[in-house]
């Protein structure tokens, strides 16, 4: 399994105990119950390998779904349970070569009137050795 | 087109009530995932143009309470109207 891979599937873990257990990688099934989650990888970059090792940005998308007569604030008390859980663990449980920055990025859509999506974007750093 | 909508509504339609006012409409539902992913229910109200209707009010059909979301002419005459409900 790949480092990526595994950050992944540590971020399924770390939020588990939301949304009555409705974590999911990268799904396109329907959703027939909400407030759920989709944790999916949206992109990576890094500068190549120097001193064997090479550094790694990595953005992960975690995709809140949930209904509401004000949907952006039905989603809301996922998404504030959601960040609790990652910034009480930076680096996923997997030592310090793996690493979430800082930097976020939160994203709001509305769909069919009463529908949510709120996509947490968050960079995770972590090094690969040759 | 048809001049006379009223076999369509006595065929097709249904007691419905719109703003607390009586009427006959036909009722449906579609079903558009949100975001293409999230299962969702967009239930709609067809009825004469001549049923007062606005955003926010109550409809009571097909056996459910609704709150219109959105109002649409269904044909250039505007002999009808489509109330969009959630």
């Amino acid at each position: 399994m790949s480092i990526r891979e595994s950050i992944l599937s540590a971020m399924v873990v770390t939020l588990s105990s939301l949304c009555g257990g409705r974590i999911y990688r990268s799904r396109k099934e329907q959703l027939p119950t909400l407030p759920a989650i989709v944790i999916r990888p949206e992109s990576e970059s890094d500068d190549g390998e120097t001193l064997g090792s090479r550094d790694i940005n990595l953005i992960v998308a975690v995709d809140i779904y949930a209904r509401g007569e004000i949907p952006d604030q039905a989603a809301d008390s996922v998404l504030e349970s959601a960040l609790s859980l990652i910034d009480s663990d930076a680096t996923l449980g997997m030592g310090s070569d793996v690493q979430i920055m800082p930097t976020r990025q939160i994203e709001w859509s509305i769909d069919n009137y009463d529908d949510v999506s709120a996509t947490l974007r968050l960079q995770i750093f972590y090094r690969k050795f040759s | 087109m048809f001049d006379d909508l009223t076999p369509f509504y006595r065929d097709f339609g249904s007691s419905v009530t719109v703003a607390g006012v009586s009427t006959t409409g036909i009722f449906d539902t579609s079903t558009p995932d949100s975001f293409g992913i999230v299962a969702s229910t967009i239930p709609s109200l067809r009825v004469s143009a001549s049923v007062a209707a606005a955003v926010g009010d109550a409809v009571t059909a097909g056996g459910s309470s609704w709150v219109v979301a959105a109002i649409h002419a269904v044909d250039p005459r505007g002999s009808e109207k489509l109330l969009v409900l959630k």
